[in-house]
């Protein structure tokens, strides 16, 4: 054989080939889509929240995408299991920082990872869009690469606030928390507020999954508060109002912090035992929001007719706010993104979107979103908005029959 | 001491009494398999929680209340404990047979948990009845039906095992096998057949435990290691290779408990309840019912 011959062969074979190479590459260019990165719980205790995060997202996404994507480019979450626990999200969120197609990371499913990938993002220079994690200290260190969609613990109760210090004027409150950041960090906004209005303060924390609490409410029953107020995921949830219930605690008023409390099964899972209980919300598909009421018909749709969720809301609606700041950004960097996310201004299904500045209790926060948050009420095995009356389309229901008047 | 005070402690006291009434129920099963037959089944939680989803699953799909699912539950985990005998733990040969059976229960417990989270998912589940929130008001007190019940229950097992191995052939010729398994065979005792039967058994008395908690707990296919632990306290406070025992030590645990969480902290329920354990058995080493005959 003449290796010469072949060489000479080959080397035109070559070049023929790297066109037909470059010209299908330079076609996917074209529809290559836009990665960002999504570690949510998809598994464990809170696989409710990650699972459901996911399922309204795609949604959205999918509406996106049908409608040409950015610039004909399709959005594409890549999701990883964390499990809800935060050394999970922290590797999820360094190897995201170390691939070069991930242009930001959305998520997550607790207060507690979502601190950890905050850290990761900001040392990586690399965006974290926050739509749910709620503990303050996101957005309060000044990071300038971590983004937030919704209120956070602090602001959570200014609704339920509002409606104590206007319409119930309780002398005390009990609260019982579980033990992790987001519990922590309610229980310390309620103490500080009772504080501020001269309310006598008790609190207990439990250990999440420890299905007995009879303990923590022998005290709160031995303690006869005016307001019990209750901050917990789901399945604690329900198991806090059953024994609560059980053991006839009668103050003048049940309410706790969403969370667990606001998911459709919570309200399956008690039955009427938590009639006329209040919780505190971000949104309510009741609200007078554009879009609200289809999001959530879309929602009760796909989920065999139960009503849509604050969480569920945020999912949706960031990706509306993912594809205004894509569209608006001058190039698809990372650097560029986080400049778009600074000047976003818009209106969703989950309420008006601005990242700024401001400060409350004397802390600064940056790039945070701030959205007003309401009080429901469980009226009739639904949760309706009560308060505030500007934007709340129910009433609430106080003093409650057959608790304390 | 005020009348809150007093509330407070009569409260807590039944408390303790109506979850270490569960804690009893939970242990049963483990008395017969450890207990007696000193066979560590690092798995009872799993058992358990495999009884608890199959009642979930009845109630889900034909509206079956899990205290009545127990005629499923139980023979249904006496199948599994005979396989898990026959099959694993009785192959175990030699003086290191009750060391190995500890990892090989434990194996076979991540089996079982890994086993129902690929098949059922991972979701958290509840069973919401009448009966799970069935509460009795006794003067100002208040006595969960569904606790109270399942307490009887172990009560009524314990009472039930009692006289079998007392009175009964088989009981007998277990407890002969406990003693000495080679005299047993001597004189003519089936140690084959006796020790399946024994595991088959001390499994369906953890497929009663988890029909009757099904209502009371939540489940997720990982729910065994809580069992388990409280269970390994339970019979090594009472007392191995006493049948009663499970019910000293159910309570005992239970009341701990409680009274420590209420009266110093909850988040310190669990390591109170340990250190309790432990100081019992510096004091007792037999456990509370070393002294008495079963």
């Amino acid at each position: 054989m003449d290796v010469t011959k072949a060489l000479r062969a080959l080397v035109p074979a070559m070049f023929a080939l790297s066109a037909f190479a470059a010209s299908d590459r330079a076609q996917a260019q074209s529809k290559e889509p836009i990665r960002f990165g999504a570690p949510l719980a998809l598994t464990g205790p809170v696989s409710s929240f990650g699972a459901q995060d996911r399922k309204a997202i795609e949604i959205a996404i999918e509406e996106i995408n049908k409608a040409g994507g950015v610039g004909g480019r399709p959005l594409e979450p890549v999701y990883v299991d964390t499990g809800g626990k935060p050394d999970a999200a922290r590797s999820a969120a360094e190897r995201f920082s170390q691939r070069s197609d991930i242009l930001f990371i959305w998520g997550t499913s607790t207060s507690a990872e979502g601190i950890v990938v905050a850290q990761v993002a900001q040392r990586n220079k690399i965006v974290f869009f926050t739509h749910v994690a709620a503990a303050p200290d996101l957005t309060s260190k000044g990071w300038d690469y971590v983004f937030r969609q919704n209120p956070m613990t602090i602001e959570y109760n200014l609704a339920f606030y509002d409606y104590l210090l206007k319409a119930v004027k309780p002398k005390s409150i009990f609260t019982v928390y579980e033990n992790t950041l987001f519990g922590q960090s309610n229980n310390k906004a309620m103490s500080a507020f009772a504080e501020k209005n001269g309310i006598k303060y008790q609190s207990d924390a439990f250990e999440g999954g420890s299905q007995d609490f009879r303990p923590t409410l022998i005290k709160v029953k031995a303690a006869e508060p005016d307001v019990v107020f209750f901050s917990a995921y789901l399945l604690d949830a329900i198991l806090l109002t059953r024994q609560a219930r059980e053991l006839a605690i009668k103050p003048r008023m049940f309410a706790s912090s969403g969370a667990g409390f606001i998911f459709p099964e919570y309200l399956k899972g008690v039955g009427d035992a938590a009639d006329n209980f209040f919780t505190a919300a971000l949104w309510s598909p009741d609200l007078r929001y554009a879009g609200a009421k289809e999001f959530n018909e879309k929602w009760a749709k796909a989920n065999e007719g139960n009503p849509a969720v604050y969480m569920h809301a945020s999912s949706y609606a960031s990706a509306y706010v993912i594809t205004d700041v894509l569209k608006r950004a001058k190039t698809l960097t990372r650097e560029a993104i986080k400049d778009s996310f600074k000047a976003t201004n818009l209106q969703t299904a989950f309420g008006p979107v601005r990242f700024g500045s401001y400060s409350r209790d004397g802390v600064n926060f940056v790039n945070q979103n701030n959205l007003q948050t309401i009080l429901v009420q469980a009226q009739g095995g639904k949760w309706v908005s009560v308060w505030p009356p500007e934007i709340a389309t129910g009433k609430p229901i106080f003093p409650i029959p057959g608790l304390k008047p | 001491m005020s009348q809150m005070d007093v509330y407070v402690l009569l409260q807590t006291l039944i408390s303790g009494i109506l979850v270490g009434g569960i804690y009893c129920l939970i242990g049963i099963g483990l008395t017969v398999i450890f207990g007696v037959m000193r066979v560590i089944n690092a798995s009872h939680g799993e058992l358990i929680m495999l009884a608890m989803y199959i009642s979930y699953f009845l109630h889900q799909a034909f509206g079956l209340n899990p205290l009545f699912s127990v005629v499923v539950t139980a023979p249904a985990l006496f199948l599994v404990g005979c396989v898990m005998q026959r099959g694993f733990v009785g192959r175990l040969r030699g003086s290191y047979a009750e060391d190995n059976s500890l990892l090989l229960t434990f194996g076979l417990g991540l089996v079982l948990a890994n086993s129902v989270l690929l098949i059922a998912g991972a979701d958290y589940r509840v069973v919401e009845t009448a009966y799970s929130r069935a509460v009795w008001h006794v003067g100002g007190l208040s006595v969960s039906v569904a606790y109270l019940f399942s307490f009887g229950m172990a009560l009524l097992f314990t009472a039930a095992l009692y006289f079998f191995f007392m009175r009964s052939d088989l009981g007998l010729a277990i407890r002969a096998t406990t003693q000495n398994r080679t005299a047993a065979t001597l004189v003519g005792v089936d140690v084959e057949r006796v020790s399946w039967i024994s595991f088959g058994l001390g499994a369906a008395l953890a497929g009663v435990a988890g029909a009757l908690l099904t209502p009371i707990f939540y489940l997720y296919p990982t729910v065994g290691g809580l069992f388990t632990i409280k269970a390994f306290v339970v019979v090594v406070l009472g007392g191995m290779g006493s049948i009663v025992g499970a019910i000293y030590g159910g309570l005992a645990l239970g009341i701990v408990e409680s009274l420590g969480a209420v009266y110093i902290s909850t988040g310190y329920k669990d390591a109170i309840g340990f250190i309790a354990f432990v100081l019992i058995l510096v004091f007792r080493p037999g456990g509370l019912a070393s002294g008495s005959r079963l």
